[in-house]
């Protein structure tokens, strides 16, 4: 006996504003974030376009006192779940605490914070650090502070598989309502890697854009960071009926895969597999789904491949589907952005509109789908994915349909 | 319709050694594996003092794989043993049909540590492969790529809970028949020089021995290594006839939810308990050996002995903690403790802690064990074995002899 989960919050904190109206705000004005930005931090300095989070004021959500254990990486959960469980209409107390799970997906946990250390011991070769050190950069730090929150006792745990571990954690969240461990999940993701040694690794490794972020387009050259969180509220179908809760969505399936070939070139075959293993337990067809929230990074390689990987999950009907990379609009967010995106998934169900991929200057011989380029474009959306893969060859998909059919 | 879940591989790197066999045979013996390495680990630290850590022997530069931090290594070495004894490899479907879930606290402190050491003291750029060598899911594309793997793959970072809740879900994954196989444990490096530095700093390191339960305990001893722990459907493993360790019949996670952040909450730990145990469908009073999170420190061993003294309820069940022998591994203790467990149970004895003076106010059936000699034995089928993580994250897991 599997069990029916229905998506019945959201939450977002991002580069485009607080908030899941800022979000699509920003998505369907199609207003990028990204801006070049400069750090400084121990006399080295680097300028890099990026999406930085722009006012977001920690005491507006957290009192002097609670900030110094909180990196902004887990600020940004904390806030995005507040959110999403207002919108579902629970409020502290209204979850049964054992019957809840938090599941979040973050790649680097504190980096800030761990930015901040270095600089002391190896900068300033100061040889004390904060004893905070540790609990506050782990990257369960983020579901520690949202269960201490709304006081939830059941299954807490913190996926971190790099780019896709919001979309992972998702998956696990929707995976135990299905199978009848919890009735309730707040999950998502959230990542703070504008941060100096960020920065530099990325660049070092060749992947980060010096112009902006244009996936799928030609001429696109790189990644753009950004930074934020996306959380969901999971719910059993008859629970969130029965307390008459608006339901975003129907999550009816979520496939996970490895490449198993390289640690930075992806295959199309994992992807794909990921996909067909989604639509399997969603028990869809390939030409049921309308929509595409793609990984879409904008490096060459990524979009050349998802590209492939897209057409090899769905045939002929790849020329049907409308996938656009809302990544050129709030940057990437790594272990967040599966989260984010997921939100912005949901929006254009709700709303009908495939948010754009915007900088787009034109197709290229690898990627020659629609990418709903530069505008959003409004279309009948019943089903849509939302893929993501990370570095290692580890990837996640996850299926919603906007209506709960009989 | 749920499936029973066996053992079938088990793969350790630990300060006790390369292999099960060097792992176990420590643990029999009750032979320490901490050390006073801290200088040539943290070159840069000059107030070390008497602190100790668990250090895998062997060199410590990375030979044969540029692309792997120490975390990826050790729990690539703890997979390719597990694998190779399962018998799986092989196996028509193994490649499509299982499931990889590790743990890992922090990933590649090395590799992190390094790119500071260019940028800050050498001012130049971090190494290119710096990204992939730190990320959390290295370890499992590492191991993906070097079987073939390409089912659900994917890393748990929960702190010193990491690899038990990855145990965990892999656990249910084969149970409810969405893999047939699972790889999954964690691992773990000794942690770079700011963290250290921050351990030090929180005053919960161990000033000499680590010693879980003893009067005299001061604290936790850090140190690294893997344990990978194969699953295999119980009916599947017999229909081959394959060694079977034992059965992995109970697990449980939960959060303390609002307690202190430091401070284990014995409520929770005592409802995680709990939990596993109903949901191996056994009573406290099958239990025969709990193997304790019990990290030495004068708070976390009181609550935990809280916790276990409430759940037996006058029942006398041995409890010890190995992290005396192999130190705390944080990411991949939950593993190992697994791993001690399983090879306890499933050869009748209690992995014991070096003789000390028990603090008598806990109340609990402590194993103490003069090292070099032979370990008490174990007679009951069934074992806990706890993990617990700051911010209040906790795993319980229950082992059967088969």
């Amino acid at each position: 006996m599997t069990r029916r989960v229905v998506v019945t919050g959201i939450g977002c904190v991002s580069s485009l504003g607080v908030g899941t109206s800022a979000l699509w705000e920003g998505l369907v004005r199609a207003r990028t974030a990204i801006t070049p930005t400069r750090l400084v931090q121990a006399g080295l300095e680097v300028t890099l376009p990026a999406a930085p989070v722009t006012g977001f004021v920690p005491l507006d959500h957290f009192t002097a006192d609670e900030l110094p254990m909180r990196d902004a990486f887990a600020q940004y959960a904390v806030v995005a779940a507040r959110e999403a469980m207002r919108d579902a209409g629970l409020g502290r107390g209204e979850t049964i605490p054992g019957d809840t799970a938090v599941v979040l997906g973050s790649g680097g946990g504190g980096e800030h914070t761990r930015e901040e250390a270095a600089v002391r011991l190896f900068g300033e070769r100061k040889l004390r650090c904060s004893p905070m050190l540790v609990p506050k950069t782990n990257n369960q730090a983020a579901v520690g502070f949202v269960s201490m929150e709304f006081q939830v006792t059941g299954p807490s745990f913190v996926i971190s598989t790099g780019c896709a571990a919001a979309t992972h954690a998702i998956a696990q969240a929707f995976h135990m309502i299905r199978h009848g461990v919890v009735r309730r999940a707040i999950t998502g993701g959230s990542e703070a890697p504008v941060a100096l040694s960020v920065f530099q690794a990325f660049d070092a490794a060749r992947v980060l854009s010096h112009t902006t972020c244009r996936p799928f387009s030609r001429e696109r050259d790189g990644m753009v960071i950004g930074e934020g969180g996306g959380i969901l509220v999971l719910e059993e179908l008859e629970s969130a009926r029965k307390r008459g809760a608006f339901i975003y969505a129907e999550v009816l399936g979520a496939g996970m895969s490895a490449d198993a070939s390289s640690s930075v070139y992806p295959r199309e075959q994992g992807p794909a597999q990921a996909i067909a293993m989604a639509l399997r337990e969603a028990r869809l067809n390939a030409d049921q789904i309308d929509y595409i929230n793609a990984h879409g990074t904008g490096t060459q390689v990524n979009d050349r491949v998802e590209t492939m990987a897209i057409k090899l999950a769905f045939g002929e009907h790849a020329r049907e589907l409308t996938v656009s990379s809302t990544k050129s609009l709030h940057g990437h967010t790594f272990g967040g952005a599966g989260g984010i995106e997921t939100v912005a998934t949901l929006l254009a169900l709700k709303h009908g509109v495939a948010p754009p991929t915007v900088n787009y200057l034109g197709p290229d011989a690898d990627c020659d789908l629609d990418y709903a380029p530069n505008d959003p474009k409004p279309r009948r959306i019943d089903v849509a994915l939302k893929q993501s893969f990370a570095f290692g060859g580890l990837n996640a998909v996850l299926v919603l349909r906007r209506d709960v059919v009989q | 319709m749920k499936r029973r879940v066996a053992v079938v591989g088990l793969g350790v790197v630990s300060a006790l050694g390369h292999g099960r066999p060097a792992f176990e045979s420590g643990l029999r013996l009750c032979r320490a594996g901490l050390s006073g390495g801290v200088f040539t680990v943290y070159p840069r630290l000059t107030n070390s003092g008497e602190t100790k850590l668990g250090v895998v022997p062997g060199p410590r530069e990375r030979s044969g794989s540029p692309g792997l931090d120490s975390f990826a290594r050790f729990a690539l070495e703890a997979a390719r043993e597990a694998i190779a004894e399962a018998g799986v490899a092989s196996l028509p479907h193994f490649q499509e049909r299982a499931a990889v879930i590790l743990g890992t606290a922090s990933g590649g402190e090395d590799a992190r540590e390094e790119a500071w050491e260019r940028v800050s003291a050498r001012q130049s750029k971090p190494h290119p492969l710096t990204v992939v060598r730190v990320m959390a899911n290295a370890a499992v594309g590492a191991v993906c790529m070097a079987f073939g793997l390409r089912g659900p793959a994917y890393t748990i970072s929960t702190a010193c809970a990491s690899s038990s809740h990855a145990i965990g879900q892999a656990y249910q994954m084969v149970r409810s028949g969405a893999v047939d196989y699972a790889v999954t444990g964690g691992s773990e490096g000794l942690p770079g020089h700011t963290q250290f530095c921050a351990w030090q700093q929180m005053r919960v390191l161990a000033d000499g021995p680590c010693r879980p339960f003893a009067e005299e305990r001061s604290g936790i001893t850090l140190a690294e290594g893997a344990a990978v722990l194969v699953l295999e459907s119980l009916l599947e493993a017999q229909a081959r006839g394959t060694h079977i360790y034992a059965e992995l019949t109970g697990f449980s996670m939960g959060s303390d939810g609002g307690a202190d952040w430091l401070n284990a909450d014995p409520d929770g730990m005592l409802r995680c308990m709990k939990d596993a145990l109903e949901d191996a469908a056994t009573g406290a009073d099958e239990l025969s050996y709990i193997n304790a999170h019990a990290t030495g420190t004068l708070r976390g061993d009181a609550a935990e002995a809280e916790a276990i003294r409430r759940l037996l309820d006058g029942a006398r069940v041995m409890v010890s903690s190995t992290k005396a022998l192999h130190g705390h591994t944080l990411g991949a203790t939950g593993a190992l403790e697994a791993a001690a467990t399983i090879l306890g149970l499933e050869g009748g004895w209690v992995p014991g802690m070096p003789t000390a003076a028990p603090d008598r106010s806990l109340g609990l059936d402590l194993v103490w064990q003069q090292p070099g000699t032979a370990p008490a034995s174990l007679r009951g089928p069934v074992a806990l074995s706890n993990s617990f993580g700051f911010g209040g994250l906790n795993a319980a897991l229950v082992f059967r002899r088969i």
